[in-house]
């Protein structure tokens, strides 16, 4: 029985395919067994800007960032973000008395490595929609303005061992706030814009 | 029974003791101080304080509910620009009680000792305009030591009971009672026969004026009257002569 020179090119490419396939396969495989997901934790100094009454009439605190996020991919990992710092009020004409307020975000992220996941040197950068609260209290009351939060990050990170690294991350926040005002402080009032850089740790899960 | 008395148990225990504070929501109290002569009266202080009595719940005491407690909290604070005029921010409290402001307060750094305190009382009372409550226009007095001299000339076997009434020189407006804020302060002396004269000595706001009531008395009122007198501008002496 002779093969006739088409049956060899579907033989040739049937294999060649094959051999790819398997070694993509063999190679997610690893990957994956590699490094499943990562958490990092950072402490942040918090910067707020522009014309908002976050910017000009607090002065905000240290606070810090928790992230964890799973691979979905050869280079996207999804996740979530917590982001706390606490603010003292500056100007209190323009805010109101407060003793103290807290700011917490809560995000989704999906995040993309600019590198591979399992090198030593990490570039990721990713975004995601949230919720923010400020936390106000006065006395012994407690009261709370909530916000639709974006958050998008540039983190890079340096893996010190199989599952531990260091991490340097800049976060920026976007919140939109419900605040109900006068009119002339509806501006002042609604949107507040936060840049966060932190420093931390990260751990990798294997 | 056993579930009603549950209820009522925890309608205690959740019962509000203090202010509470609206969500996301923020007032704006806006207003303007001047002089006697209505220029802009700049860098004077003005505190706005939110109040209200709540039930003191005391569980396990008997009847079980404590009695009324005032709860008071500090809720905004600004200072007079160049053209007299403040606009302070505010949380919204949301529990029932007043807010009250006061202008030029004796306890503030930028307190001015010769000018009145004014107290802005039941600023809710106002109706408020997108969240706005807009303040008229206050006049801030000059406090002076007066002198009130009493003389008379005739009758000296005469005892004379008289009565000053003149302004505080701590204003308040009551805004639920806008007619009614006539408050004043009330001084008594008395003349007794052969005393020809009287001087009482007072604080006051500049340019007032005192309102004297008094009687002759000899065996019985032999007069009775009230007059007004203004003050001399210079030397802010009220003069009457009896």
């Amino acid at each position: 029985m002779s093969m006739s020179f088409k049956h060899i090119v579907v033989l040739l490419a049937f294999s060649m395919t094959s051999h790819m396939m398997f070694s993509q396969q063999k190679e997610r495989t690893s990957s994956y067994y590699d490094v499943l997901g990562e958490m990092g934790v950072s402490f942040a100094l918090p910067l707020a800007y522009g014309q908002n009454f976050l910017s000009e009439a607090y002065t905000t605190d240290i606070g810090f960032s928790l992230r964890g996020m799973v691979r979905v991919d050869k280079n996207w990992l999804l996740g979530a973000n917590f982001g706390y710092f606490g603010a003292e009020v500056s100007k209190v004409e323009q805010v109101g008395n407060m003793d103290n307020t807290s700011i917490l975000h809560l995000h989704a992220l999906v995040a993309h490595s600019f590198l591979k996941v399992e090198s030593n040197l990490g570039v990721r950068s990713g975004i995601g929609p949230g919720y923010a609260k400020y936390q106000h209290r006065l006395d012994r009351a407690r009261f709370k303005d909530t916000a639709f939060s974006l958050l998008a990050f540039i983190e890079v990170s340096y893996r010190l061992g199989k599952t531990v690294g260091l991490l340097l991350n800049f976060e920026h926040y976007w919140d939109f706030l419900a605040i109900d005002s006068a009119p002339s402080q509806n501006n002042f009032f609604r949107r507040t814009q936060i840049f966060s850089p932190s420093i931390g740790l990260k751990f990798y899960i294997l | 029974m056993k579930y009603a008395f549950s209820v009522v148990l925890l309608m205690i225990t959740i019962t509000s003791c203090h202010l509470d504070y609206e969500d996301n929501q923020r007032l704006l109290i806006r207003g303007a101080v001047s002089d006697v002569e209505n220029a802009p009266f700049a860098d004077v202080s003005v505190e706005v304080y939110a109040s209200g009595n709540f039930l003191a719940p005391r569980l396990f005491i008997p009847p079980f509910f404590g009695s009324l407690k005032n709860d008071t909290d500090l809720i905004g604070r600004g200072t007079t620009n160049n053209r007299g005029s403040f606009e302070i921010t505010i949380p919204s409290p949301e529990t029932f009680g007043v807010i009250f402001a006061i202008v030029n307060d004796e306890e503030s750094s930028l307190y001015k000792q010769d000018h009145t305190s004014i107290l802005l009382n039941e600023i809710n009372a106002i109706e408020p305009n997108s969240l706005v409550y807009t303040l008229p226009k206050f006049e801030l007095q000059k406090i002076v030591n007066a002198t009130f001299i009493g003389t008379r000339s005739e009758n000296n076997s005469d005892t004379i009971e008289l009565r000053l009434q003149y302004p505080p020189i701590q204003k308040m407006i009551d805004f639920s009672n806008i007619e009614g804020n006539s408050e004043s302060e009330l001084l008594f002396e008395k003349l007794l026969p052969e005393e020809n004269s009287t001087n009482i000595v007072f604080k006051t706001l500049q340019h007032s004026v005192v309102i004297l009531s008094y009687k002759r008395i000899n065996k019985g009122i032999v007069e009775e009257k009230e007059v007004e007198i203004s003050a001399n501008s210079n030397t802010n002496r009220y003069e009457y002569e009896f």
